[in-house]
């Protein structure tokens, strides 16, 4: 029966002319650890689960933690796969081994994105070089103070050496928010002379992930100290939510790996990666006792959610 | 720490002019090199470099009980008194910042036998021991098993290591059980975290000096300090200066210098990011003086001797809960002879009382709108004080366990209720239940009602037991002495204009049981006797005129009415107006001036009208006194050190108006140089 067989044969070619070419391009993932367990092993678990819908179903994963590699061996990756580097050690470890395939790298701070690329030569390389950016922007950040708690905008930002050059970016995104960045520049180890000093200028300040200035053996004595002032401290993470900051804007580690996800999927059909970008999904957490304790009026978390991507998506 | 101290430390000008001159020898070569020195240096220290700083976990610092609760959402009237007001008051002890507090009537006596002291009682209704008071210091009770109230002077406490102070106006037995009778003084001390370096205070005046250092240390997840400090307070003097009457001795004033040596150890320790483990030691001991010159003497040379030590573990549950569990021992002791001038002999006036107390405490939300605290504890106290104990030198024993729990309900987000009970039982006067239920309503976010009502008791002192044992001994009394009772309805309200603040409190206690011991009640076979009904208003307002500039006034007005039986006399035992004023005024960063101004309703001593003859005028009850302190400021820094001194004058009119009573002559014009130094 040739006219059958012609037909089944066209019929076969048709459809696989309309599978995404995913197919022939893309045949697994290889996800490269920083670490195991925690927000690595949820970020892989978000990623599996969002792959398994739809045409990347059959994709290969392999999971590969950066310790489980001997020492001396090399990072391998078939061809037809593309790399996912979870963490910045597993970012710096891809670069380092030079695989030819598309990278995309999450749970990295942008600053510790861009260093990697440029000391690797691949910033301007970002179709094979891409990222998923940890932190939040900064407008989306400003954004939350300004919903949180309108009317307060003096912002004290505390900076270290090592944040000293965000100053005059984060003047400018302030402004941009309708906010005043008022800035203390700390030279010592200790933040709190600084801290106190910043205190009487402002009345909300907003944390950033500087290592020097908040770490866990400093935060007690900051937040408490912002405490004592009635001035409430804006984090960057859920856990500062906990530990006493009155509101944060972060992503969780299952959404970032709905977007890795996401992206992959796109990689499948574009056959390039998109350009390094922040993340598209985020929670907003508000520690309710502590605005309450600090006689504060705070909308909900949904609610500051809804308002802040309405914001910040809306924002040119 | 990602990086090195130096390298956080910014350049020094000798490095900076190093650099200029080679610059400007090198030209445009050496320029460019530092440039991209530079740029690498600030590529190498760009932040965050990892992910770290994003997913370590944070300790739970600002747990539900370190939080406070904001004053209009409090089931109570609540007056807050901070480090700054303590620091503007210029008070010399503690006890005096108290006045700043509506309707609390603070007065300094010489005049009492166990101890010369201040009273502090919220509505008066006291003697000299304020033993319808209760004082808690970081959660611990200063109430004194022997006479009750608490005896300011001994508490192992250094005014600059207070945070703040919350002072509960009202009953509330239902958080903190017994004799929470009138009010309750929180003071809350500061975390160690918060003490870090060293730090000396000096001062010195007209009969008072005083000298405090303190080292804060910190190593990994502990954190600590050491507090030391000595005073010399000669007290009043020793003539007065407008005596009532000239004779029997009322023209002296008593016995009342003290040595205070004092010592206290706090440490915070972080265990990981949900617990935390507190420990504090202190100590409060030196000589006392006590009694009058030349009458018999109880206690010449008394020495007193108090401490105690602390531990308390609290671990933060999800959903802001926690659970904390607290112990603590604590001694009050002194050591001291009487003297009978007539004869010569003398005898044993040792107090030793001890308090073993352990209290676990468990807060939750069971839902959105609801916030739940229950808990127990159990004490033990034992107290031998032969002297005032009938000679009994076997230990007194008192057994307590409580049972206690509230629950806020915030049934729209303008409404909330609260519903509260405590249930105690002790070894003196059995089980009893004290509820408490209010309702704020937030009108407006600037404007709150507060309806309360709130019960209380007030256990029978060691002392009063002890009083009233010969009678039942012999079969005179039959009815069990019986605890005091209060039941307070009052009407609250808060409200928050620009730069304005305002309390205000209507309120009506009806007081019964009040405990009487005399000839009239032991032969009515019945030492509860005492009613009374105590109503009023009071109101405080805060202003901030300008940014430099603010006015805190206080206004009570307190009616007590009562039928006196058995010579108790309650009627006027509150000022029935006082007020209190603090004018605070910055000129400069470094230059601070306050003023305060207090003004004492009449004063009598309850069941005590009349004076000793041959006095004809009563001589336990003090007139309408009025006093004014200031305190100017220059702080200033050298170096790392930032410093303070200050000047601070106490009666600035040199008003010679009594205390407490009429042997109490309060000192003129009293002025003192401080120094206070942060290195």
């Amino acid at each position: 029966m040739p006219s059958w067989r012609i037909f089944f044969a066209l019929s076969l070619a048709f459809a696989i002319a309309c599978l995404p070419r995913i197919a022939f391009g893309l045949e697994g993932v290889t996800v490269v650890l920083s670490d195991e367990g925690g927000a690595y092993a949820e970020i892989v678990e978000k990623m599996r689960a969002t792959l398994l819908q739809g045409s990347t179903a059959k994709l290969e994963i392999k999971v590969v933690p950066l310790h489980s590699l001997k020492e001396g061996e090399a990072l391998r990756a078939n061809a037809g796969q593309m790399v996912v580097a979870i963490g910045v050690d597993a970012m710096e470890a891809v670069e380092k081994s030079k695989l030819p395939q598309p990278v995309l790298n999450v749970l990295v701070p942008r600053t510790a994105f861009e260093k990697v690329a440029r000391q690797g030569g691949r910033l301007g390389d970002t179709r094979n070089f891409s990222a998923i950016y940890l932190d939040q922007p900064w407008a989306r950040q400003f954004a939350l103070i300004r919903q949180a708690l309108p009317g307060r905008t003096r912002v004290g930002i505390l900076l270290g050496p090592s944040s000293a050059e965000l100053e005059t970016l984060l003047r400018a995104e302030a402004k941009a928010a309708g906010l005043l960045a008022v800035i203390g520049k700390i030279s010592d180890a200790d933040p709190l002379p600084e801290l106190k000093q910043l205190l009487g200028n402002c009345d909300a300040v907003l944390a950033v992930p500087d290592q020097n200035i908040y770490n866990r053996s400093t935060i007690q004595s900051i937040l408490l100290t912002t405490y004592r002032h009635q001035v409430p401290l804006f984090g960057f993470s859920s856990s500062y939510v906990k530990a006493g900051a009155i509101a944060a804007v972060y992503s969780l580690p299952a959404q970032i790996g709905q977007q890795a996800a996401e992206v992959i999927q796109k990689m499948g059909v574009e056959r390039h990666l998109p350009p390094p970008q922040f993340t598209r999904y985020f929670s907003v957490g508000v520690n309710a006792q502590v605005a309450r304790s600090l006689g504060l009026v705070v909308e909900d978390e949904a609610t500051l959610h809804g308002k802040l991507k309405h914001v910040v998506e809306g924002a040119p | 720490m990602l990086f090195s101290k130096n390298k956080n430390s910014a350049p020094s000008p000798h490095k900076k002019s190093v650099a200029r001159f080679v610059k400007f020898r090198c030209g445009f070569l050496a320029s460019s090199l530092l440039l991209y020195i530079g740029l690498a240096q600030g590529a190498e220290k760009n932040i965050p470099l990892s992910e770290g700083v994003y997913l370590d976990e944070m300790p739970v610092v600002l747990s539900v009980s370190r939080l406070s609760q904001p004053i209009d959402e409090a089931p109570a009237a609540v007056t807050v008194i901070d480090r700054q007001m303590i620091k503007d008051s210029g008070a010399w002890d503690l006890s005096e910042v108290m006045r700043l507090v509506p309707g609390m009537y603070v007065a300094y006596h010489s005049a009492s036998d166990y101890a010369a002291d201040s009273t502090v009682s919220y509505h008066g209704m006291t003697n000299a021991y304020a033993q319808r008071m209760q004082v808690l210091v970081d959660g611990r009770s200063v109430y004194s098993p022997l006479f009750g109230g608490m005896l300011w002077s001994d508490i192992p406490l250094a005014m600059d290591d207070i945070e703040r102070i919350e002072v509960n106006r009202g009953p509330n037995s239902a958080s903190y059980g017994a004799n929470s009778f009138l009010g309750v003084i929180n003071i809350i001390t500061r975390h160690s975290l918060e003490t870090q370096g060293k730090f000396v205070s000096l001062a010195t005046g007209r009969s008072r000096d005083e000298a405090v250092a303190r080292y804060g240390g910190q190593d990994g997840d502990l954190a600590y300090r050491i507090t030391a400090g000595v005073r010399n307070d000669q007290g009043e003097t020793s003539r007065m200066a407008n005596p009532l009457s000239m004779s029997g001795r009322w023209d002296e004033n008593l016995l009342d210098d003290k040595k205070i040596r004092l010592l206290t150890f706090r440490a915070d320790y972080r265990v990981n990011p949900v617990d935390e483990l507190e420990i504090q030691l202190g100590y409060n001991g030196g000589d006392r003086q006590e009694g009058s010159p030349g009458g018999n003497v109880i206690a010449v040379n008394k020495r007193a001797d108090n401490h105690f030590e602390l531990i308390h573990w609290r671990r933060a549950l999800r959903d802001n809960g926690e659970l904390s569990v607290q112990f603590y021992h604590a001694t009050e002791s002194s050591f001291g002879s009487t003297l009978n001038i007539t004869n010569g002999k003398t005898g044993n006036a040792d107090v030793i009382a001890n308090r073993y107390d352990l209290e676990v405490q468990h807060s939750f939300s069971p839902s959105e709108s609801t916030r739940t605290v229950w808990g127990g504890s159990v004490r033990y106290d034992k107290t031998y004080a032969p002297l005032w104990l009938g000679g009994d030198t076997k230990p007194t024993p008192f057994h307590l366990s409580r049972l206690f729990g509230n629950l806020e309900w915030r049934a729209r987000h303008d409404l909330i209720f609260n519903v509260g009970a405590m249930s105690e039982n002790n070894s003196v006067s059995g089980t009893d239940v004290t509820p408490r239920a209010a309702v704020n309503w937030h009108l407006t976010p600037d404007h709150t009602l507060r309806l309360g009502r709130s019960t209380a008791t007030r256990t029978p002192t060691t002392y009063e037991l002890r009083l009233a044992k010969p009678y039942f001994d012999n079969g005179t009394i039959h009815n069990k002495l019986k605890p005091e009772h209060i039941d307070s309805t009052e009407i609250g309200y808060l409200g928050s204009f620009p730069g304005l603040k305002v309390d205000f409190r209507l309120f009506r206690d009806k007081i019964s049981d009040l405990i009487a011991e005399n000839n009239s009640s032991v032969t009515k076979d019945n030492l509860n006797s005492g009613r009374a009904v105590v109503k009023g208003f009071e109101t405080q307002f805060k202003w901030d005129i300008g940014k430099q500039t603010r006015v805190i006034y206080s206004l009570s007005h307190t009616l007590v009415a009562s039928n006196n039986e058995d010579g108790m006399t309650y009627t006027n035992s509150a000022p029935t107006n006082s007020q209190s004023m603090m004018l605070t005024h910055s000129f400069t960063p470094n230059w601070r001036a306050s003023l305060m101004g207090y003004q004492n309703g009449e004063t009598h001593s309850p069941g005590t009208d009349s004076g000793p003859n041959p006095i004809p005028a009563p001589v336990y009850y003090i007139n309408t006194s009025r006093r004014w302190d200031s305190r100017v400021a220059h702080s200033f820094r050298t170096g790392s050190t930032n410093g303070e001194l200050a000047l601070v004058v106490q009666n600035l009119a040199d008003a010679h108006y009594f205390e407490y009573r009429h042997d109490n002559e309060f000192p003129g014009r009293t002025a003192w140089l401080s120094l206070k130094l942060d290195l």
